[in-house]
C-alpha cells in the first residue's frame, strides 16, 4: 500500500476527517507562506529593512550617549 | 452529425482570431502612446534628470529605513520652513521610522492650532500622534506673500506628482547653478536647469553640513538631498514596504496555484485527450 492509498483510506474517505485535513492543511499553508514570505523579505532587504536599521540606530545612539558621559 | 464538431471548431478559430486581433490592437495602441509621449518631451527646453539607482526601486526592495529617518530631520529643519506636509500624520511614522515614544516626542514639539474652545476662541497646544504636520503658513495667499509670489507646493505627494519622481527631486535640489550667458532670471527667482522654464522661486536650500545627523552620517549636500528625497517618497507612499511584502506572498500563493491548476487540467483532460471517436467506422 503506497502512501497515497494509506492517506486516501485513512483520511480522505470520511467527510469528517477530510474536512479536518482541509482545515489543518489550510492553516499549515498559511503559516508557511506567511513566514516564508517574511523570511524572503528579510533576506532580500537585509541591512536596510526596518528591523536591522532600528537596531543599528539604537546601537549608535547608545554609543553617542556613552561618549557624551565620558567627556 | 459532423456539423456540431465543425461548428465548435469554427467558433474556436473565430475566438482565437479575435483574441489575437485584440492583443495586436492593444500593443499597437501602447506603442503609439509611447512614441507620442516621447515626441512631446523632445520638444521642451528642459533638462531631464538622469536615472539614479535608488535603493527601493526594485520589485521587492524595501525603503532604507535609516535614510528615511535622516530625511525626516532634513525636512523638519530645512523644508518645513516653507513647505507643508498636509496629508501626513505623526502616527504614520510610528513603527516605520520612529518608535512610539520618539514619534510622540516629535509631535509634542509641534504647535497645533485647535479649537474652538467654550468661548469660541482658537487656541494652541502641543501636537499629538493623531495630528497632521502643521503647515508653515495659514493659507496659500500668506505663503505666496511670504515667498515673492511663488507658492511652495505641499510635499505630501510631490515625488509621485512630478515627472522623473525621485530623480527629479534629487536633481532639482542639487542642480542649482549660475544661469548661462543670455538667460535673464528676474529678481527674486533662481536658475535651475531641471525646473521647467529654468526660473524657480525656491533658492538653493541644501548645502554641506547645514544640519548634523544623529547617526553621524556626513551631511553632504547630496546626502541631504538623497535622504530627503527618500523621506518624501515614503511620505507619498507609507504603505510601500507592506505592499512589496504582500507581493512576495502573492507570488508564492500564485506559484502554488499555477502548479495545481496545471496538474488539475492535465488530470481532467487526460480522459478527453485519449478518447478515440469513430463515426460510421471513420476516424474523426
Amino acid at each position: 500500500m503506497t502512501f497515497v492509498t494509506t492517506l486516501y483510506n485513512s483520511v480522505l474517505r470520511r467527510t469528517s476527517t477530510f474536512i479536518l485535513a482541509m482545515v489543518v492543511t489550510a492553516y499549515a499553508f498559511d503559516r508557511v507562506v506567511d513566514e516564508g514570505g517574511e523570511a524572503i523579505w528579510r533576506y532580500h532587504n537585509r541591512g536596510v529593512s526596518k528591523k536591522t536599521a532600528k537596531i543599528m540606530v539604537s546601537m549608535i545612539s547608545q554609543l553617542h550617549f556613552q561618549s557624551m558621559s565620558f567627556t | 452529425m459532423l456539423t456540431f464538431p465543425l461548428f465548435f471548431l469554427a467558433l474556436l478559430i473565430i475566438f482565437q482570431a479575435l483574441l489575437a486581433g485584440g492583443t495586436l490592437l492593444a500593443t499597437g495602441g501602447i506603442g503609439a502612446a509611447v512614441i507620442l509621449d516621447q515626441r512631446v518631451l523632445a520638444g521642451e527646453l528642459e533638462l531631464h534628470p538622469p536615472k539614479m539607482p535608488w535603493s527601493h526601486t526594485g520589485l521587492f526592495d524595501s525603503f532604507d529605513a535609516a535614510s528615511v529617518r535622516r530625511g525626516y530631520f532634513v525636512y523638519k529643519q530645512v523644508c518645513a520652513a516653507c513647505h507643508s506636509l498636509n496629508y501626513l500624520a505623526y502616527r504614520t511614522m510610528v513603527g516605520a521610522i520612529f518608535t512610539e515614544e520618539e514619534a510622540k516626542r516629535e509631535a509634542e514639539e509641534a504647535v497645533i492650532v485647535d479649537g474652538p474652545d467654550d468661548e469660541g476662541h482658537m487656541f494652541t497646544r502641543p501636537g499629538k500622534l493623531s495630528d497632521i504636520f502643521p503647515a508653515p503658513y495659514k493659507n496659500d495667499e500668506e505663503a505666496r506673500a511670504a515667498n515673492a509670489g511663488a507658492l511652495p507646493p505641499d510635499l505630501s505627494y510631490i515625488v509621485v506628482g512630478r515627472h522623473g519622481e525621485e530623480d527629479y527631486i534629487f536633481s532639482l535640489l542639487t542642480g542649482y547653478v549660475d544661469p548661462p550667458a543670455g538667460v535673464n532670471i528676474p529678481e527674486g527667482l533662481h536658475y535651475n536647469p531641471y525646473f521647467p522654464g529654468g526660473a524657480i522661486g525656491m533658492a538653493q536650500a541644501l548645502y554641506n553640513e547645514i544640519i548634523e545627523y544623529e547617526d553621524g552620517t556626513p551631511a553632504t549636500q547630496s546626502q541631504l538631498a538623497k535622504d530627503v528625497t527618500i523621506f518624501l517618497r515614503w511620505a507619498a507612499e507609507p504603505n510601500h514596504d507592506l505592499r512589496k511584502k504582500i507581493a512576495i506572498k502573492t507570488f508564492l500563493v500564485l506559484g502554488f496555484l499555477t502548479l495545481s491548476v496545471y496538474y488539475f487540467k492535465k488530470y481532467k483532460w487526460s480522459v478527453v485527450k485519449s478518447v478515440k471517436t469513430t463515426i460510421g467506422g471513420k476516424k474523426l
